[in-house]
């Protein structure tokens, strides 16, 4: 199993008038050939991000510090040459919002020509390649399909183009960035199918707060406030979580009770523990740097009490 | 009506704007004192004519004898007047008729833009000369036409904006709760027009400062109240054009143009985004 | 429904049009005689007022009017003794030659610069916005007035005024000589019209830069030109083309100012000269070819802009899908 991104000490800052928002705080990750992982977390807590930064669609609007190893390649201050060299054909986003994601005035078709395009590919047979792309998501008309404009097209089936257009080239690595949002249910799970089969020897990574989503990946890794949590196995991390907060999140599911998370109840240090002000099982422990506690399998959580219990 | 915080944004939200009010106030300085400050009653032919800027007269004299730097000052009160008045009309007028339009749909929204279009339609600047012909070259009669010809713009620029909010969730709350077209208008409606207004209106400023600068040079100026435009039409016909005698109409220009920009920068929210006319 | 709208619109324009010159104070014989007006004798004014029908009853007029509309019969002028027709034949070619190109090539350079500098935020868009918003705030004819003086005048690079020299009877030598005349005002049309096109066009870019699509393009791996060249000029297109057809619009009589400052031959002298001797046929003639031209015009910018952007047109299908 080789390790495909390699990120270490994270940091990204967004600037803003009184300082700096940190969108990242000192992340270190390791991706690895054939993962499919789910990178779950609350609005706000960094994971488009996340995606965003390993592609190095943040380098001008965003301070980036630390190194992130795509296939051996450093992506944090990389040329903008390099960057456009990876993108589409070794790292693709399949973007949010797929709706606003298609250009308006283009047709469909086109739009994932382009992608061939890059690679040489000639008009004639990229349309053949656009319009099998096409087949394979499950659309019957491909030709339709293929010359008609993004307006005309309902939410999945948007959705399962622009799926079309960030697997054309069939990358290593596949960002997916909410891909069942404002999905129906009955098309979600059709969408997830296909996406997972567009990605099926490569690595995916499903950024989601849609914890149904979540089950189809074989690793988990929830998010808060900059920080990873928790990060380990499915099973584990969607049934029995060991951070508080996970924890927490799971509760407050409708099928476990909707339990609320706490409103702050403490003012932790800026070094401490993210998740410290809520928490229920706080101590003084946790106004301290907290690092993650990795157990034998690989399952990582950021919170001392997990190395006990 | 309108939201203090706001004004005070606009009249000094950056760097540009501050340098714009900072213009403005100047130049509205000049107008209120300007008698005091010119150093000839800009009537008096007593000097003799044509002649070069000196100490005695910083911009020289016209065909007339008259010292233009004095003129230069006391025009200031014409063009800055026709400039702010048609202006505050313009968007009265085309506020009224957008709002309207855009809020009540049917037969009175069709009616009211189909008026606004056809005031775009008819080549303005042929119909300002005939209507400024018919009525006679006075101040009044000049803000008028430019008023008449300037209100549709605003109108459909209005319309579009409160075609915009009226989709707006909330405005369907607050008719719900049975407030009167009025109020709902008034109240709601207009406050989110509020930031296109303004830019309107400083924009409507210049544009109108440069239609009666135009009307003057085809000879339809106000001939007791001469304006900058006016000056520079003075120069082009009484000798000073042939004569190359620059400084009696590039100074005027230069004037119009300081007072343009100042009120550009205020119509430009940040360091993106510039409304034109167009 | 738009369509019945335009028509409409026309024709009141058109009333509009049969009115203005009625209203105007004066009486064309006067002013055509000038002096002598007082040497007629009763006879021959009234000749001259039947000749022109001003003295029919003002229905009639308006009937004769609309016909001539569409017969494209426009009367004579009372001033000049030709045929209105024939007046606007010959000054429009000059309005036109100057109008035309300046229209051309003023929006593609216009757009150009605006898609290039709206996208690359470098020192040229820094230079190339405030130079324009400089030229923006002067009137025109003081820019003609200034680069006349400074170009024609000081350094004698081009003629101070008229279309002609009226050295040359005909043949290349007088077309040089022509052209060479209209390169100045054509000169300052050109900046004008890229100016503007230029400040509306970058607005359009600087929002289509923050749209999604581009984001995404981004991500595709596609380089800065291929997301300028294909994805944002192609949504800053239907901003460009209603402009674009308004300046099309504009093409009969936009020229006005700088064709009296350079003392040119064109519609717009003809319109102002027209007006100050009342002459009514020669003002309805240009008025209604004006505006029938700006409505035409108008239409075409709407049908332009519904090419430009698929999703106009298919608001009537969306309530189906």
């Amino acid at each position: 199993m080789e390790t495909l991104v390699e990120i270490r000490r994270l940091n990204v800052i967004f600037p803003t008038f009184d300082g700096g928002f940190r969108a990242i705080k000192d992340l270190d990750m390791d991706i690895y050939s054939g993962d499919k992982i789910a990178v779950m977390g609350e609005s706000g807590c960094g994971k488009s991000v996340l995606g965003h930064s390993i592609m190095g669609l943040l380098a001008d609007i965003s301070l980036t510090t630390g190194s992130i190893l795509f296939m051996g390649k450093e992506i944090v201050g990389a040329k903008r040459s390099t960057l456009i060299s990876l993108r589409g054909s070794k790292v693709a986003l399949v973007p949010q919002s797929p709706s606003t994601a298609l250009d308006p005035v283009m047709k469909v078709g086109t739009q994932i020509d382009e992608m061939f395009w890059k690679e040489g590919v000639p008009r004639k047979e990229a349309s053949e390649r656009s319009k099998k792309k096409l087949e394979a998501l499950g659309f019957k008309d491909s030709d339709a399909i293929y010359s008609t404009y993004p307006h005309r097209l309902s939410g999945g089936m948007c959705e399962r183009a622009v799926i079309a257009m960030g697997t054309a080239l069939n990358p290593e690595l596949v960002i997916a960035d909410e891909p069942t949002k404002g999905l129906d249910p009955a098309i979600k799970i059709e969408t997830l199918k296909k996406l997972y089969t567009s990605c099926a020897d490569k690595t995916l990574m499903m950024i989601t707060h849609d914890y149904y989503a979540a089950h189809i990946c074989n690793r988990v890794c929830i998010m808060y406030r900059g920080e990873m949590v928790e990060d380990g196995n499915w099973r584990e991390v969607l049934t029995n979580p060991s951070h508080p907060y996970v924890r927490g999140l799971w509760s407050s599911l409708p099928k476990n009770g909707m339990v609320p998370i706490n409103d702050p109840l403490r003012i932790v240090p800026g070094e401490g523990c993210g998740f410290g002000d809520r928490c229920g099982s706080y101590s003084e422990r946790c106004n301290g740097k907290q690092d993650m506690v990795t157990d034998s399998n690989g399952h990582c959580v950021r919170c001392w009490r997990a190395g006990i219990e | 009506m309108m939201d203090t915080s706001y004004i005070v944004y606009f009249l000094f939200g950056n760097k540009r704007k501050i340098f714009g009010t900072s213009i403005i106030v100047v130049m509205m300085l000049i107008t209120i004192f300007a008698e005091q400050i010119a150093p000839y009653d800009p009537l008096a032919m007593d000097f003799k004519p044509f002649l070069s800027p000196s100490t005695e007269h910083w911009l020289g004299t016209d065909n007339l004898g008259q010292d233009i730097y004095s003129q230069l000052i006391m025009s200031s009160r014409t063009s800055l007047s026709i400039g702010l008045i048609a202006a505050t009309m313009v968007v009265f007028v085309g506020l009224t008729f957008g709002l309207i339009a855009g809020y009540k749909s049917g037969i009175i929204e069709n009616t009211l833009m189909g008026t606004t279009d056809l005031f775009i339609l008819i080549p303005s600047l042929p119909l300002t000369i005939i209507l400024i012909s018919y009525m006679g070259p006075s101040v009044y009669n000049i803000i008028i036409v430019i008023t008449l010809l300037s209100w549709c713009g605003t109108a459909r620029i209005v319309h579009s904006r409160v075609l915009q909010v009226k989709e707006q969730s909330f405005i369907e709350s607050a008719r719900m709760m049975a407030f009167s077209d009025r109020h709902i208008m008034f109240k709601h409606i207009l406050k989110n027009t509020e930031d296109v207004l303004l830019a309107r209106w400083c924009l409507a400023i210049v544009a109108a400062m440069m239609a009666e600068a135009g009307l003057a040079f085809l000879g339809l100026g106000d001939p007791f109240h001469v304006s900058w435009g006016g000056m520079i039409t003075d120069a082009f016909s009484n000798g000073g054009y042939v004569r190359g005698m620059w400084w009696w109409y590039v100074m005027p220009g230069a004037m119009i143009s300081l007072v343009a920009l100042a009120f550009f920068m205020l119509a430009s929210f940040d360091k993106d985004h510039i409304y034109v006319e167009a | 429904m738009r369509v019945v709208r335009f028509f409409v619109i026309g024709f009141l324009a058109l009333t509009i049009i049969f009115i203005l010159p009625r209203i105007m104070p004066g009486d064309p014989i006067d002013n055509l005689f000038g002096e002598n007006a007082s040497l007629l004798n009763e006879d021959a004014v009234d000749i001259m007022y039947a000749k022109y029908h001003l003295d029919d009853p003002l229905w009639e007029q308006y009937l004769a009017f609309l016909k001539s509309i569409f017969t494209f019969d426009y009367g004579y002028s009372i001033i000049s003794a030709s045929s209105v027709n024939k007046l606007i034949a010959q000054r429009l070619p000059w309005t036109l030659a100057l109008t035309i190109p300046s229209l051309l090539i003023g929006s593609v350079i216009g757009f150009y610069l605006a898609l290039y500098c709206g996208t690359t935020r470098k020192i040229t868009d820094k230079t190339m916005t405030s130079l324009s918003i400089f030229m923006h705030t002067m009137p025109t004819f003081l820019i003609a007035m200034i680069f006349v003086k400074a170009l024609a005048f000081d350094l004698g690079l081009f003629p101070l005024s008229h279309n002609n020299s009226g050295t040359y009877s005909g043949g290349w030598m007088w077309y040089l000589d022509s052209m060479y005349h209209l390169l100045l005002p054509s000169i300052i049309l050109i900046i004008g019209t890229v100016t503007s096109y230029y400040l509306t066009i970058r607005n359009s870019v600087l929002e289509v830069k923050n749209d999604d699509y581009i984001f995404v393009a981004e991500s595709k791996g596609l380089t800065d030109e291929e997301i300028r060249s294909r994805h944002v000029s192609r949504n800053a297109l239907p901003v460009f083309l209603s402009i674009f057809a308004m300046g099309l619009g504009g093409i009969l009589s936009g020229a006005l100012i700088i064709e009296l400052v350079f003392s040119l031959n064109g519609m717009g002298t003809l319109l102002y000269q027209a007006i100050s001797r009342q002459d009514y046929p020669v003002i309805q003639g240009v008025f209604i070819l004006l505006t029938t031209w700006v409505l035409l015009m108008n239409l075409v910018a709407e049908f332009a802009y519904g090419l430009a952007d698929p999703r106009i047109g298919d608001s009537h299908d969306r309530g189906t899908k």
